[in-house]
């Protein structure tokens, strides 16, 4: 494989082959392009006037007012089947530390489960590891998009978080926070997204 | 430590899933979803997630048993194979070839499913095979098949993503079928209009655009009330009508008698709500309708069905891409099963026992007499063992003690046998009646092809050794049917049970392993090598040849409410389990979200009766009761109660009728049960 060539350190892949589809010699027909070519493009396309800008969900979501929020990630929220694709699916979940564990916040057998507990735990499950792969949300059956709840978390303070996806119970933003304080280094930065 | 990847069909509902089952070591390690496949594309449900964990569980049974002095003993397959067949023999010699009955399974392969008719008809030389179809869609095959001539789903499911309205009645579709309830959700937010018409609010009805709150069992007279409105305002596409249908002024001069003041009054629908739906539905360019087992299960099952491809029909939905009358089958093949002819009635492909040339076509092919008057359905041939005329039964892969209505009826039954044969995965609570009990393959150790419910033939692919002595049904079958002296079972494996059927069934001639495994995806009809499947049925035309409309009564369900049982219990399933949960039930991650049954009662109702969320009730009918704990919500309407059917020790089919058949389909009324419920001292 053209893979091989290439140093992958062990420690960090994911397996998520992203490489493999990024690779002109492994996937000729439709290979991913770098940064760098999408960005030339960008630049020479809007330097023509070619493009409209349609801002991504998240920048969407960062100009919305805080009811709109609320409706928003409520009705994306409310598809959810608890199928537990979101977790099956990530490549790097491991058992959540105890203080927020689904047992303790999240009733058994209800379905949609109740907003937004549910998945911003699941967020804040992987706060440390995630890497961004986007696979809950491709694997989602209802299309919630979760990699943008992703986002949220990992470029996001806690404050920031509650507020972009608003109204989770005071006592679970507490769990959160006291099991993050101290334990995490420094945010993400994306600066292009706000 | 060898290492595979084996691409096959979920085992659970008629979605059609599929998934890629890793397997480590003779172990099934995970499931993977294959992000290629039209269906699931890349999706799965939590039963999907979750499919590999029952196949390797320690209750699996992995030797034939028999029953001595009311315990089972393993004995050996020769012995099983050699007693069971010359005991059949002997209840063929002393009572006729149709006091044995045959219960062929939706959970099988088609192969097994064409096996087992063929053993049924050319073996024992008896139509009397069904299977668990006549419980959830027997009404749509007669329905559909007087209304246009075939009782299939009419569309595709990809094809929801360019509907313009959906319009879902008597189905839970984010619980039984996921997976389309995602493509619907999809459709919704590009802007498609959603109506759901269910006694229950299920949660698809939080993102729909109106919600009609049905009184379970007033179908007919809503779906005639919806006609009367789109008749009234000129919706009607009559170039339609005039050119593909039949009958249009027997509709139009009964659903006159239908206007939605009168249907509210039946339906408890307002009868606002009625005008704005059939306008929602009607105005719609492409209007699917999805339906499910809220409509099926009714003493007026057919009429139900007849009823919604009436609508279909008025509006011109019906013959085009994201059109449509689309039923969501329940079983992963329970389409296959009915293809392959598991039906009393009919052969593979739909040709009726009755018609002397198709009967000639198989008995040339089979070399052997077959019957030709049609068999008896699943609950006529409980109804003949409790009588004494059924002598003996064979049972495939179904669970009838949990999922037939009146269990303690069915068991009775079961027990009035002389002989009973049971091939399953575990020891059912059917199986635990049984003298023999065979084991056999799942999903994950056998080859195969199943049917989904937009009529996708699809490949089923080993991955493992079947655990312990268990054995693949074909097998099984092939197996008896040369113990009891027939020439024509020795396949060497499924492909060539699969020619055979391409021979005789004109709808999956042109379906072969060879293409499936080229990674074609071919829906039928399929006439052909050359035939690229059938996305979309009665494009051209119906196969009846027009379109039929039928005037149909509204007719009340055959028990109904009175003072001494004034609720209505409907009953249905959990996002969580599946049937008799004789699988999910021994899924770990399942039983925990829901490991027992419970009532939903409404919240006027639980005041009235001083009942609180969580506490122990009785919940009784006419033919026995149950004791559950109650869960208080606004999800049913006062006078509604709702059981799922999943638990052995509060079967909701305690409960229900065996007795009010739909005259044509002959499929029980679960749907409708008057009960009564008391509070536990």
């Amino acid at each position: 494989m053209w893979v091989d060539r290439i140093h992958i350190d062990e420690q960090a892949c994911v397996h998520c082959g992203e490489c493999v589809r990024a690779c002109m010699k492994e996937n000729p027909e439709n290979p991913a392009m770098t940064n760098i070519a999408v960005n030339r493009i960008i630049e020479v396309s809007r330097s023509k006037g070619e493009i409209e800008e349609e801002p991504v969900l998240l920048q969407k979501l960062i100009r919305m007012s805080i009811q709109e929020r609320r409706d928003f990630w409520d009705a994306q929220f409310r598809k959810c089947i608890k199928c537990y694709g979101c977790i099956e699916m990530c490549p790097v979940y491991l058992e959540p530390p105890e203080s927020l564990r689904f047992e303790r916040w999240i009733p058994k057998g209800e379905v949609p489960p109740p907003y937004p507990a549910f998945h911003l735990l699941r967020a804040y499950h992987v706060l440390d590891v995630c890497v961004l792969c986007g696979e809950c949300e491709l694997t989602c059956p209802v299309g919630i998009p979760l990699k943008t709840l992703q986002d949220i978390t990992q470029y996001f303070p806690p404050e920031k978080v509650f507020e972009l996806v608003p109204g989770l119970d005071e006592d679970i933003q507490k769990a959160i926070v006291e099991h993050f304080t101290g334990v995490r280094g420094q945010l993400r930065r994306m600066d292009y997204a706000v | 430590m060898p290492f595979d990847i084996v691409q096959t069909t979920c085992p659970f509902c008629g979605t059609g899933c599929n998934m890629y089952l890793e397997v480590l070591d003779d172990e099934i390690i995970g499931v993977n979803p294959v992000r290629k496949h039209p269906v699931s594309r890349g999706r799965l449900c939590v039963l999907g997630r979750n499919a590999h964990r029952f196949v390797r569980h320690p209750e699996r049974l992995t030797k034939p048993l028999k029953r001595v002095d009311g315990n089972f003993v393993e004995i050996s397959w020769e012995q099983a194979i050699d007693e069971i067949a010359s005991r059949l023999s002997k209840v063929k010699e002393n009572h006729g070839s149709d006091a044995i009955g045959v219960f062929s399974s939706a959970k099988c392969t088609n192969e097994e499913n064409y096996l087992m008719m063929k053993f049924a008809r050319a073996v024992l030389g008896t139509n009397n095979v069904d299977h668990c179809a006549r419980l959830c869609h027997a009404s749509t095959v007669t329905g559909l098949a007087a209304s246009f001539g075939a009782g299939a789903m009419t569309n595709s499911i990809p094809e929801i993503s360019d509907t313009n309205c959906m319009l879902i009645t008597g189905s839970n579709p984010t619980s039984q079928h996921p997976i389309i309830a995602g493509w619907m959700l999809e459709a919704k937010e590009r802007g498609a209009k959603l109506i759901v018409i269910d006694p229950r609010r299920i949660p698809i009805s939080l993102h729909a655009d109106l919600c009609l709150p049905i009184r379970p069992g007033t179908n007919i007279a809503l779906f005639n009330g919806l006609a009367h409105v789109i008749i009234k305002k000129g919706l009607v596409d009559e170039a339609f009508i005039k050119e593909r249908t039949e009958g249009f002024e027997e509709l139009e001069k009964k659903v006159q008698e239908y206007d939605p003041e009168r249907v509210s009054k039946i339906t408890g629908v307002d009868a606002s709500l009625i005008e704005k739906a059939a306008l929602m539905y009607a105005e719609a360019e492409k209007a699917m309708i999805f339906y499910a087992m809220g409509i099926t299960q009714h003493s007026s099952g057919t009429d139900n069905v007849k009823a919604i491809a009436n609508l279909a029909m008025l509006t011109g939905n019906v013959g085009r891409p994201s059109t449509g009358v689309n039923p969501l089958r329940g079983q992963n093949n329970v389409q296959g099963a009915c293809d392959m002819g598991a039906l009393p009635n009919v052969f593979s492909g739909y040709q009726p026992v009755s018609d002397d040339a198709s009967r000639q076509k198989f008995e040339n092919a089979w070399g052997v007499k077959l019957p030709s008057s049609p068999g008896l359905t699943v609950v006529e041939m409980t109804d003949a063992a409790l009588r004494g005329d059924m002598k003996a039964m064979i049972i495939m892969g179904e669970n009838p003690a949990i999922t037939d209505p009146d269990i303690s009826h069915v068991s009775r039954a079961l027990d009035a046998l002389d002989l009973l044969v049971v091939i399953d995965i575990f020891m059912t609570e059917t199986a635990k009646h049984a003298d023999y009990v065979l084991p056999a393959a799942t999903f994950a150790e056998k080859d195969g092809t199943f049917t989904n419910t937009d009529r996708r033939v699809q490949r089923v692919r080993s991955a493992l050794k079947p655990v312990g002595e268990s054995k693949p049904d074909w097998e099984i079958i092939c197996a008896l049917a040369k113990a009891l002296g027939s020439a024509g079972f020795s396949y060497e494996s499924p492909e060539e049970v699969m020619e055979e059927i391409r021979k005789l069934t004109p709808s999956y001639a042109g379906i072969s392993y060879g293409r499936l495994e080229a990674g074609e995806n071919i829906q039928w009809p399929c006439p052909s090598e050359e035939h690229p499947g059938t996305p979309y049925l009665h494009k051209d035309g119906f196969p009846r040849g027009k379109g039929r409309f039928f005037g149909i009564d509204h007719v009340p369900s055959k028990e109904l409410p009175d003072d001494k049982y004034p609720f209505i219990m409907t009953t249905g399933r959990v996002p969580f389990h599946w049937h008799s949960g004789s699988v999910t039930r021994r899924i770990d991650m399942l039983d925990r979200e829901v490991p027992t049954g419970f009532v939903t009662i409404s919240f006027e109702d639980a005041e009235r009766l001083g009942i609180q969320d969580g506490d122990e009730v009785t919940v009784s009918s006419r033919r026995g009761s149950i004791r559950v704990r109650a869960m208080v919500s606004g999800d049913v309407k006062p006078g509604v109660v709702f059981v799922p059917m999943h638990f052995a020790e509060c079967a909701a089919n305690e409960l229900t009728n065996h007795e009010g058949l739909d005259p044509v389909a002959k499929i029980p009324e679960f749907k409708v049960c008057p009960v009564k419920i008391e509070k536990q001292s």
